[in-house]
C-alpha cells in the first residue's frame, strides 16, 4: 500500500521551505531528492514531480520533493534570493531526505535549471549514489539568451513584430535602464550573472557513476553535445510533452508512470 | 505588535480524495514581552482558487502573497489544490468543472470550522473565478466573490460571442504601434495573445468521454443569477479572454441588480505578470472586501 | 530544395516539436496557425528553433513578424527567402 505524501515545513538557514515527503510502498530501497526548475517552469511542472513521486513509490522509491527560497510555498522573495540561497537550500533538503531515509540509497533529481543546480551541489552532498537530469540547463548564459529570444517572440505576438535586439536589450538591462521579469518573476542583476556563469560541464568530475539524462522530445543540440562528450552519462530520450513549458498540460498518473519507469528507475537500480 | 503567523499545511477530503493545501491565519497581537498571543478575531475567511492547470501559489505565486495580504488584514486564508492539481488527490486530466465546483465547497465548509467565521469569501483567479462562482452558488452562506480574469462559461464562449471579442482585442493589439518601451511591457503579452489564438481556435477545452471538461451540469448562469451577495470582477485591459468575461458578466449583473463592481487593469494581462498589475489586482481586492467593514 | 518539399518540411517540424495529435498532410498550407491551432509563444520558439536546425538558416532578432508564422506557407516563404539570400 502506498502512504499518502506528508506535506511539512523544514528549515534551511532560518527560511521555513515546503516539503513534500512521499514514502513508499514497503521499505524504501532508494530515495530521491526532487530539485525542481525556477519562474513558471516550476508551477508548471509540480503536478509531473507529484505523479511521479507516486508512481515511484509503487516501486520502493520514497521521495523528496521541496520548494527553494522565494519560490513555490517556501519562504522568502525571488528577487532576494539567489544561488547562494538554492545552494543552502539543497543542502537542507539533502540532510532532511537523509534523515527520513533510513537505508535507502539516496540519489538526486533535477529539472532544467533544478538539474543543474543538483549537479552543481553534488559537492557539498554526501551519499549521492545516482544524479538524474531531466533537460538540464547545460550553459546559464545561453539559456538566458535563449529565453530573451523567447521574450522577443512573446513580443511579436502581442505586438506584431519584436522591436529590438537582445544585445541592446541585455545592455541596458546591465546598465539598470531596463528591468527584466521572466513571467512575473524579477531577475536581478546579481541573480543574472550567477545563472549566467553556470556550466553543467564544469561539474561533472564530480558525478556519480550513474548519473542519467532525460531529454524530452524535443531536439536539444547543446544537450546532446554535453551528453556526448561524456560516456559516463546514460542520455535517454522519453515521448513526453515539455512539463514545465506547456501550460495547458495536465499530468496524470499516466505520465507519472512513465517519468518513473522511464525517467528514474533505469538509473537507479 | 502584530506578527504574521506562518501558513501551515493541511488536508480535508472531498469525495473521498485528500485535497492539500495552506491554511493562513490573521497576524496575531503579542502583548511586550512577548508572552502571550492573543489571535485576533477573524475578519471573515477567503478560500483562493487556482486556474485550470495551476497549483495553489497560482500564476508567479499571486495566490500566496495574496493570501499574506488579507492575513495582515485579518482575514483567515485557505489557497488548496483542486484534485488532480498540485499535491491534491484525483486524476488530473479527467477533473472536471463540476468536481472543482465540488472541491471548493468542501474548502469552505473546512476553512468555516478552522477560523470559526461567519463571513465567507471565494476568491479565484481565471477557470478558478468560475469554479468560484460555481461554488457560492451552492452555498447560501458564501455572499462575497472576487473574481480575478473570470472567463465566460462554455455555453456563453460557444455562442460565439468569446471568438468575436477575441478578434476585436487582436485587431486591436495589432494595429498598436510597436514601440520597444520596456522588458516589462514584452512580458505583458504573451497570455494575452495566447489567449486569444486559443479563443478563435473555438473550443479547446479538454474532452473526457467525448464531454466538455468544463462544461457544468447546471446552468452556471441562471445559478448565478439566483445568487444573493456582491461581487468584484477584475480585469486585464489586455486579456481577451478575461474582456470577454466582463463583457458578459457587466451587463448580466447590471441587468440584475446584483451589486457588482468593475476593475479594469490598465496594461494588464490575463494573469497579471506584471509586479505592479499584480499589486493593483490585490489592492483593489483588499480595498473592496474592507469598504464592507466600514 | 524544391519549394514543395520546404511545406512539408515546416508541417512535419510543427507536428513533431509540437505534440500535435495530427498528421502533417491534415494540415493545409494556408491553415492559420495561430488560430486553429493555438499556438503560443513557446510553439513558436519550437518552430524557430526548428527552422535554424533543419535548414541551416538564422533568425535575426528583428526578424520576428507575425506575418511570418501565420501559416506553413508564409513559413516556408521565409526560409526561401533566407535560402535565396546571402546566408543561404
Amino acid at each position: 500500500m502506498i502512504p499518502r505524501d506528508e506535506p511539512f515545513f523544514f528549515i534551511s538557514g532560518g527560511r521555513r521551505l515546503f516539503g513534500a515527503w512521499q514514502g513508499s510502498d514497503g521499505p524504501a530501497r532508494f530515495a530521491l531528492l526532487f530539485c525542481h526548475p525556477f519562474g513558471e517552469e516550476k508551477k508548471s511542472s509540480h503536478r509531473a514531480f507529484v505523479e511521479t513521486a507516486r508512481a515511484l513509490a509503487a516501486e520502493s522509491v520514497a521521495s523528496l520533493r521541496f520548494d527553494m527560497t522565494g519560490c513555490g510555498d517556501s519562504e522568502g522573495d525571488f528577487d532576494r534570493a539567489g544561488l547562494p540561497f538554492w545552494r543552502a537550500d539543497i543542502a537542507a533538503a539533502w540532510a532532511e531526505l537523509s534523515r527520513r531515509a533510513g537505508a535507502a540509497s539516496r540519489a538526486l533529481l533535477g529539472l532544467r535549471l533544478g538539474a543543474t543546480l543538483a549537479a552543481d551541489s553534488l559537492d557539498r552532498l554526501e551519499g549521492v549514489g545516482a544524479l538524474v537530469l531531466w533537460q538540464p540547463v547545460v550553459d546559464g548564459k545561453e539559456e538566458f539568451d535563449a529565453e530573451l529570444r523567447r521574450l522577443l517572440i512573446q513580443e511579436m505576438m502581442t505586438h506584431g513584430r519584436s522591436g529590438t535586439e537582445r544585445r541592446d536589450l541585455m545592455a541596458a538591462f546591465e546598465r539598470g535602464e531596463h528591468e527584466l521579469e521572466l513571467d512575473g518573476y524579477p531577475i536581478t542583476p546579481a541573480l543574472y550573472r550567477e545563472i549566467g556563469g553556470l556550466r553543467l560541464a564544469e561539474k561533472r568530475a564530480r558525478f556519480p557513476q550513474r548519473t542519467g539524462l532525460l531529454q524530452f522530445a524535443r531536439r536539444a543540440p547543446r544537450i546532446e553535445a554535453f551528453a556526448k562528450g561524456e560516456p559516463s552519462i546514460d542520455a535517454r530520450m522519453i515521448d513526453v510533452p515539455l512539463i514545465w513549458a506547456r501550460t495547458d498540460f495536465i499530468p496524470g498518473a499516466t505520465e507519472g508512470r512513465r517519468l518513473a519507469q522511464e525517467g528514474v528507475l533505469p538509473w537507479l537500480t | 505588535m502584530a506578527d504574521l503567523k506562518p501558513e501551515r499545511p493541511v488536508t480535508f477530503v472531498c469525495d473521498g480524495l485528500r485535497l492539500t493545501g495552506m491554511l493562513g491565519e490573521p497576524v496575531v497581537e503579542r502583548a511586550v514581552p512577548a508572552r502571550s498571543e492573543t489571535p485576533r478575531s477573524s475578519a471573515g475567511a477567503v478560500v483562493l482558487i487556482h486556474g485550470w492547470a495551476g497549483y495553489r501559489i497560482g500564476p508567479h505565486r499571486m495566490l500566496l502573497r495574496a493570501a499574506r495580504r488579507l492575513n495582515e488584514i485579518g482575514f483567515h486564508t485557505l489557497r488548496f489544490d483542486l484534485r488532480g492539481r498540485g499535491d491534491s488527490e484525483g486524476d488530473g486530466p479527467a477533473v472536471g468543472l463540476d468536481e472543482m465546483i465540488a472541491d471548493s465547497v468542501a474548502a469552505v465548509d473546512f476553512i468555516k470550522s478552522e477560523s470559526g467565521a461567519h463571513r465567507l469569501v471565494l476568491a479565484g483567479i481565471c477557470s478558478g473565478a468560475n469554479v468560484a462562482i460555481g461554488a457560492a452558488t451552492l452555498r447560501h452562506d458564501v455572499k462575497e466573490l472576487t473574481l480575478w480574469s473570470v472567463l465566460p462559461f462554455q455555453p456563453e464562449a460557444r455562442a460565439g460571442q468569446r471568438a468575436r471579442r477575441a478578434r476585436h482585442y487582436l485587431r486591436q493589439y495589432l494595429a498598436k504601434a510597436c514601440q520597444w518601451q520596456s522588458w516589462k511591457r514584452l512580458l505583458r503579452g504573451e497570455s494575452s495573445l495566447r489567449g486569444a489564438a486559443r479563443t478563435m481556435a473555438g473550443d479547446a477545452a479538454p474532452l473526457r468521454d467525448g464531454r466538455n471538461l468544463k462544461d457544468s451540469d447546471r446552468n452556471l448562469m441562471q445559478a448565478f443569477a439566483a445568487w444573493r451577495g456582491r461581487a468584484l470582477f477584475v480585469t486585464g485591459s489586455l486579456d481577451p479572454e478575461g474582456m470577454a468575461g466582463r463583457e458578459i458578466f457587466e451587463p448580466f449583473c447590471r441587468e440584475r441588480q446584483m451589486p457588482a463592481r468593475f476593475h479594469l487593469v490598465q496594461g494588464a494581462t490575463h494573469s497579471y505578470y506584471d509586479p505592479a498589475h499584480e499589486r493593483e489586482v490585490i489592492d483593489a481586492t483588499l480595498r473592496w472586501l474592507q469598504d464592507k467593514e466600514s | 530544395m524544391p519549394d514543395k518539399s520546404i511545406e512539408q518540411t515546416v508541417k512535419e517540424l510543427m507536428v513533431e516539436r509540437l505534440f500535435l495529435k495530427i498528421a502533417p498532410e491534415q494540415i493545409a498550407d494556408d491553415t492559420e496557425i495561430m488560430e486553429e491551432l493555438g499556438v503560443d509563444s513557446v510553439s513558436v520558439f519550437e518552430i524557430v528553433v526548428g527552422l535554424e536546425e533543419s535548414f541551416g538558416i538564422s533568425f535575426g532578432d528583428d526578424e520576428f513578424r507575425i506575418e511570418t508564422f501565420r501559416t506553413p506557407k508564409s513559413i516556408a516563404d521565409y526560409v526561401r527567402r533566407k535560402l535565396e539570400g546571402p546566408q543561404g
